[in-house]
């Protein structure tokens, strides 16, 4: 009963059918999810069996690059070299629909058996047979020596309810003898295949691909990648929007469309169009935009062999964001582009040489909709040559650029942007006509990032605050510090504004202008040196837009309740240097905090915001002394220390208030103390 | 005729019903604010994050006909979060087999003030129940040295689509969810927002 209860709500809710199958699932707790069904794992020994050869590719649709200041990269039409289907599931099933044998294809889409290399038999019944290839794969990666073995595990899906995966499938007829030979071929093209099975076959070739660059030794050294072993799931439907099932109330008209990685639960989401539609002219997928889904990936990773901190919010790659974002983003935008340059010939094979600048593959992009001749003529968002300089990257067109940074204006500024932290990490372990290390440093990056309690990357529980100063810390630490490579640091000191933890950038005078993002407080008999100054600044529209500009006009101080025991209470005392006369208030904030944002107060006819009042409450604000107190000499104590847990770990917030937020002098500068209950001074340690 | 059989026919008699109910009843929705989500994370750089941050579009619910030569009425309703000046490029994008009744394919926004809002409308045939097609409606353009674009997608059977089945299995999960919740007792006459059975917090785009 129960059984026919689940298939009704089924029929109900979904176009599928219950019919019984030796592989029926058993229900999933929630009535409206069907347990997916389970892989095929056994193999069948059969006396003189018939053998089954052949070999299982896909098509993809290619891409037409034309590089320049501004390169362009749209889809077109279907590739014309097939890439084989590998490590993938096989299924044989008789006329009845029982399986009969499990295989898997081999490293060139070859069928074969379950172990990778014996044929693939069947009995010699006479009869038709189905074979059946699924992107689904748990297949032990080769390795380099020394290195443990890990696993790719995965399997591309219709949707969220029915785990049904994919397939691909053959009708062969089996005479009782000899051998047979089939071909099996996923296309691209919606005239050839309505479920467009290319799609969900590229997905899980991105995806394979990325296993295989990881697994060499000369891109993670010895490291242990164990932590990618886990199952994960990619669901993926030909004119789908995933973003629905995020926000199920929105018309999906107006939803706009998305890939996304939910964090924790190894699900990565693919865009594969909306309502229906893959080839509407403003219709944006992402089954074929390999360095989108590459980038989803780039999450999990995160996620599971490192730690994110990324809060969300909003971020469109021109201004200053808060730093675990721009580092979470910027990291899955660098490795979406260096997997497929580092495997091009796996993921785009008809892309050739003439299309890309002499030094290989150098984009970020996603496109909309496709190009088969038609008169539609905007085919994508946005085409990102990661090698260009800091300060002259790429723009929209209209000189409008992605996350420009200037070094000596801006110093730390690149840490704050997400694209300037994808084109740092893109430049500085690939090779280019300028500005590139030229050396594969891939495997330091790894052990910089991973979350192995041996190790001492940024994703272990010890740290806190993951961003790129804690990255290229941790980096550091992985060449054997002190110092970076010369190639990288002239990238992040020259190029890109992301001068490390420590850098003189940071420093005049006996003053401390920028300590780093997330950087802990240690306490200290004597005044900090150099001392503390913040230099608030006005937002501009090329720099911050309409939120507080994290950079310049809020200073972030790893508090760890474990090193202050006794703490009941931090006093800031600030005094104006030059500039406007503000306020600064001080406030303590949750681990995993949204940087609170103060309410706009007044709006003119414009709807532009003319004041502001302070934020005194939100879910992540713990601690907060926000009196208002505007002067030239500023004195705020914040209390309630006591109430934190022993081990709790806070982000204490020095920070300007702006009404509006344009209101400010340039040349503002408050330099300001910390001191205890007990009048010790707390300073920024030398280490994160 | 066995049980299994009388189930299968009744299930698809009752899939049938709540397809065309809920068919007209998703067609005649009350247009839905986006607002919320200009301050949701999208991968999207820039473009279509610029156009939230500065105006509104939404679908409104008007008459898909039912046969092909018939005239259907697409409208779309565009409202300005803040000013802005004339110059941003509307066009709207048919099947290829619609014909267009009365409206302009293509055109130029004028300027709105902050919270006006003004309605674009096409009349077509071709667009219509008896076929899937789609219209797209698209705003472009460059303002203050930001690239603009926002469109929308209006299919003439959404109900085909399977953002509409994952609409319907949330409704249900919610359902299912409030009568065993004790905040059903405390209903009110306002409808509840779906929640989603993701956590939309955990999303990385």
């Amino acid at each position: 009963m129960k059984k026919l209860t689940t298939c009704l709500l089924l029929l109900t809710f979904s176009l599928m059918g219950c019919g019984k199958s030796a592989s029926d699932p058993a229900p999933a707790a929630d009535p409206t999810i069907t347990a997916e069904i389970d892989f095929c794992s056994t193999t069948t020994v059969y006396a003189s069996p018939v053998v089954v050869t052949g070999t299982a590719r896909f098509f993809k649709r290619d891409l037409r690059v034309v590089p320049g200041v501004s390169a362009t990269i749209e889809l077109k039409g279907s590739t014309t070299t097939p890439l084989p289907i590998k490590f993938a599931e096989i299924r044989v099933l008789n006329s009845a629909g029982t399986v009969v044998q499990c295989g898997k294809t081999n490293s060139a889409g070859a069928l074969k058996a379950l172990d990778g290399s014996s044929d693939l038999n069947i009995p010699n019944t006479a009869g038709a047979y189905t074979i059946e290839v699924l992107p689904r794969s748990n297949h032990i990666m080769t390795v380099g020596g020394g290195k443990p073995s890990f696993v790719f595990y995965v399997s591309v899906k219709k949707d969220y309810y029915s785990n049904e995966v994919y397939k691909l499938f053959s009708s062969i007829t089996n005479t009782g003898s000899g051998t047979i030979s089939t071909t099996l071929t996923a296309y691209a093209l919606e005239s050839q295949s309505t479920e467009v099975l290319g799609g969900a076959f590229n997905i899980y070739n991105s995806l394979l691909s990325t296993y295989e660059y990881l697994a060499d030794t000369a891109n993670t050294g010895t490291s242990n990648l164990s932590c990618l072993n886990p199952k994960f799931d990619v669901y993926w439907k030909a004119g789908f929007n995933p973003a629905q099932y995020l926000y199920p109330s929105e018309n999906p008209a107006t939803l706009s469309g998305v890939s996304f990685y939910l964090r924790g639960e190894d699900q990565l989401f693919i865009m594969g169009g909306k309502l229906g539609s893959v080839s509407e002219a403003t219709t944006d997928t992402d089954h074929f935009d390999d360095t989108v889904i590459i980038h989803e990936l780039a999450h999990r990773i995160e996620d599971t062999c490192g730690k994110s901190d990324s809060p969300g919010l909003q971020h469109y790659g021109r201004y200053r964001e808060d730093p675990r974002l721009a580092w979470s983003e910027g990291w899955a935008n660098f490795f979406g582009a260096h997997i497929v340059k580092a495997k091009l010939s796996s993921i785009q094979p008809d892309v050739t040489p003439i299309e890309l600048p002499g030094s290989g593959w150098p984009y970020y992009y996603d496109t909309v909709s496709y190009d088969e001749g038609g008169s539609i003529n905007d085919f994508f968002y946005f085409a990102l040559n990661l090698t260009k300089a800091g300060n002259n990257p790429d723009d929209n067109g209209f000189d409008d650029y992605y996350d420009r940074v200037d070094s000596a204006l801006y110093p730390g500024e690149g840490h704050f942007r997400e694209l300037s932290i994808a084109r740092a990490l893109f430049k500085g372990t690939n090779t280019c006509a300028a500005l590139c290390s030229n050396t594969n440093y891939f495997s330091y990056y790894w052990q910089a990032t991973e979350n192995s309690s041996s190790g001492i990357g940024m994703g272990k529980s010890s740290y806190a605050f993951r961003s790129s100063p804690l990255f290229y810390d941790r980096l550091d630490e992985a060449f054997g510090g002190p110092g970076l490579p010369a190639g990288i640091t002239s990238i992040l000191n020259s190029d890109e504004a992301q001068q490390p933890l420590g850098s003189s950038s940071y420093e005049s005078g006996g003053q401390l202008f920028w300590p780093a993002y997330g950087i802990k407080l240690v306490s200290s008999g004597s005044p900090c040196s150099p001392a503390l100054r913040i230099q608030p600044r006005p937002n501009s529209a090329i720099l911050t837009d309409d939120q507080i500009d994290q950079r310049y006009s809020n200073h972030f101080f790893r508090f760890d309740r474990a090193t202050f025991p006794t703490v009941t209470s931090i006093t800031l005392n600030a005094s104006r240097v030059s500039g406007s006369t503000l306020d600064l208030d001080i406030l303590g904030l949750i681990e995993s905090y949204k940087l609170p944002e103060d309410t706009c107060a007044s709006t003119n006819a414009s709807g532009d915001c003319t004041s502001h009042t302070k934020i005194l409450s939100s879910t992540s604000i713990l601690l907060a002394n926000r009196t208002n107190a505007p002067g030239a000499s500023i004195a705020k104590t914040l209390t309630g220390f006591n109430s934190l847990t022993a081990n709790q770990t806070i982000l204490l917030n020095i920070r300007a208030f702006l009404s509006p937020l344009s209101s400010i002098s340039t040349s503002t500068e408050y330099t300001y103390t910390l001191t205890d209950q007990s009048g010790a001074y707390l300073c920024p340690s030398t280490t994160f | 005729m066995p049980i299994n059989n009388l189930l299968k026919s009744a299930a698809v008699i009752v899939f049938g019903g709540v397809i065309g109910f809920s068919a007209v009843k998703y067609a005649k929705q009350p247009t839905e604010s986006n607002r919320q989500l200009a301050s949701v994370t999208y991968s999207k750089l820039a473009s279509e994050q610029f156009a939230k941050n500065l105006f509104q579009v939404a679908l409104v619910p008007d008459e898909i006909s039912a046969t092909a030569d018939q005239t259907s009425t697409v409208k779309v309703s565009v409202k300005a979060l803040k000013a802005f000046p004339k110059g941003l490029k509307f066009k709207w994008n048919l099947p290829e087999s619609a014909k267009l009744v009365s409206g302009d394919l293509v055109g130029e926004l004028d300027d709105f003030a902050a919270d006006q809002q003004k309605e674009f409308s096409i009349q077509l045939t071709h667009f219509s129940k008896a076929e899937k097609t789609f219209v797209s409606f698209e705003i472009t353009g460059q303002l203050d040295g930001k690239q603009i674009r926002r469109d929308i997608l209006a299919s003439s059977r959404p109900e085909d689509s399977f953002e509409y089945v994952v609409q319907k299995i949330e409704q249900q999960r919610q359902q299912a969810s409030d009568s065993n919740s004790k905040d059903n007792l405390q209903k009110t006459s306002n409808p509840k927002k779906l929640k989603s059975a993701f956590d939309p917090n955990k999303a990385q785009f």
